[in-house]
């Protein structure tokens, strides 16, 4: 049986389903869902501006100032879901909806927009920024409880609009005192669904051309650097000489198997039965240890990759006992085996 | 004593045990979870048993089932598994920036 009620589970299949990779921008459906949400506060909806990407979203968010019936109308709503007595159903759901919704990439996003505009973002705007995914992963979460209280059930009223907006192509809004600013959603590119990361562009970027470069996760606001990994004209050493240590750790993680074992002078010890290929690297990133790494192609398709094995194992210099130890079993059971996909 | 052999189908394996297994039973049943989405699956008309222990899956095929990746590109090739009974371990690596092991994702 699921661990999420019927109506959580749905919210959370819709953010599920929401096209990161080409968002379309509903400008009049979006206002619409405000406007709803604004009634259910009982509140006037103040002026709309539209930003057209999250830097001017916080430029204009800086010169406006707190909006006090926000914080008093969704403190309010807040707190009585957050009196519930299901917190862990709560909690489980709003986990499973900010995966749905790829909230680490939201949060990545929205940060990366904060400290680009961080002369800009001062008291209040620093967190006036909502981010519509976080307000409908709220829904999955109240919905969850079960609770039917008034307080929790307007909080999902209001957060299912957010949902709606979300649907629409809204990525963040700022809710401020005397005017609502709206942002739609970037184009977002990710892997591992989780993790920003592209290799032919901004991985966060808005229909007017501002946005981020993102590799494994990792931001790069040097776009030549950013160039340079991609396009695999950078040199290992280069690579290593990064000196933020995520980025340089982005960057060796680019290059190819080929040139990371050429440019790490890597000496070729083994050749195993099944055609992988150990590996030794002296003096391995100048840290005077020697590591050991398999070369390998894959069985199904024509890609190439390295995996690092732990030393103990490969300073026997047999590729494939460094294989089964990989998998956990006696290298007889591996040099048996037939099937490879 | 089994004479089926090990299957690999990317980060994971299937390596045949002597074992009583208890479990739930299945048709399809992802034995591998990919980061992207992409998952292994083993895939069978007819049901199969799984049983979890310390989070460990045990498998008993009674008909021969599919290997399956979904995906559209880059993909592992669908193998096919002979009746029997399997444990399912998962690749690991050694990481030489931070010196310790850790799971292969595939």
């Amino acid at each position: 049986m699921s661990q999420f009620t019927k109506e959580a589970q749905d919210v959370i299949d819709r953010l599920a389903a929401i096209n990161y990779d080409e968002p379309y921008w509903n400008e009049a459906e979006v206002i619409k869902c405000f406007e709803r949400q604004y009634k259910l506060f009982g509140l006037e909806m103040p002026k709309i501006e539209i930003a057209d990407n999250m830097l001017v979203g916080y430029q204009l968010a800086r010169d406006a100032a707190w909006d006090a019936a926000r914080r008093a109308a969704w403190g309010a709503a807040q707190r009585a879901a957050q009196r519930a007595s299901q917190d862990a159903a709560r909690d489980a759901a709003w986990d499973a909806a900010q995966d749905a919704s790829r909230g680490a990439a939201w949060g990545a996003a929205r940060d990366a927009s904060r400290n680009a505009s961080q002369d800009a973002s001062r008291g209040a705007a620093w967190d006036a920024a909502w981010g519509a995914a976080q307000g409908a992963a709220q829904d999955a979460a109240s919905l969850n409880t079960g609770l039917s209280d008034a307080a929790t059930l307007k909080w999902i009223d209001v957060s299912q609009e957010e949902l709606k907006a979300l649907e629409n192509g809204l990525g963040f809004f700022f809710p401020m005192q005397d005017k609502l600013i709206l942002v739609p959603m970037p184009r977002i590119i990710m892997e591992n669904n989780a993790t920003l990361h592209y290799d032919h562009g901004k991985a966060v970027e808005w229909k007017d051309g501002t946005g981020f470069y993102f590799l494994h996760g990792v931001k790069f606001d040097d776009e030549k650097l950013y160039q340079s990994i991609v396009d695999q004209t950078i040199t290992a050493e280069d690579a290593l000489n990064i000196r933020d240590t995520d980025q340089r750790m982005a960057a060796i993680a680019m290059l190819r198997p080929d040139r990371l074992l050429d440019q790490m002078k890597a000496k070729l010890v083994h050749t195993g039965v099944k055609g992988t290929k150990l590996y030794e690297v002296d003096d391995f990133m100048g840290t005077g240890r020697t590591e050991y790494c398999m070369f390998m192609v894959d069985s199904s398709t024509p890609r190439e990759f390295i995996e690092w094995v732990e030393p103990t194992i490969g300073k026997q210099k047999d590729a494939d006992l460094c294989q089964a130890n990989a998998f956990g079993i006696p290298l007889e059971d591996y040099l048996l085996m037939e099937l490879e996909g | 004593m089994t004479k089926n052999k090990c299957i690999r189908h990317g980060e994971a394996m299937l390596i045949p045990v002597d074992v009583h297994v208890i479990g739930k039973e299945h048709t399809s049943f992802i034995v591998a979870h990919s980061e992207t989405g992409h998952h292994h699956v083993l895939e069978s008309e007819t049901p199969f048993v799984v049983s979890e222990v310390d989070k460990q899956f045990i498998i008993e095929l009674f008909e021969p089932a599919q290997l399956v990746h979904k995906k559209m590109t880059d993909k592992h090739k669908t193998l096919p598994v002979a009746p029997g009974k399997y444990k399912v371990v998962y690749k690991n690596e050694y990481n030489p920036f931070l010196q310790e092991i850790q799971k292969v994702l595939d």
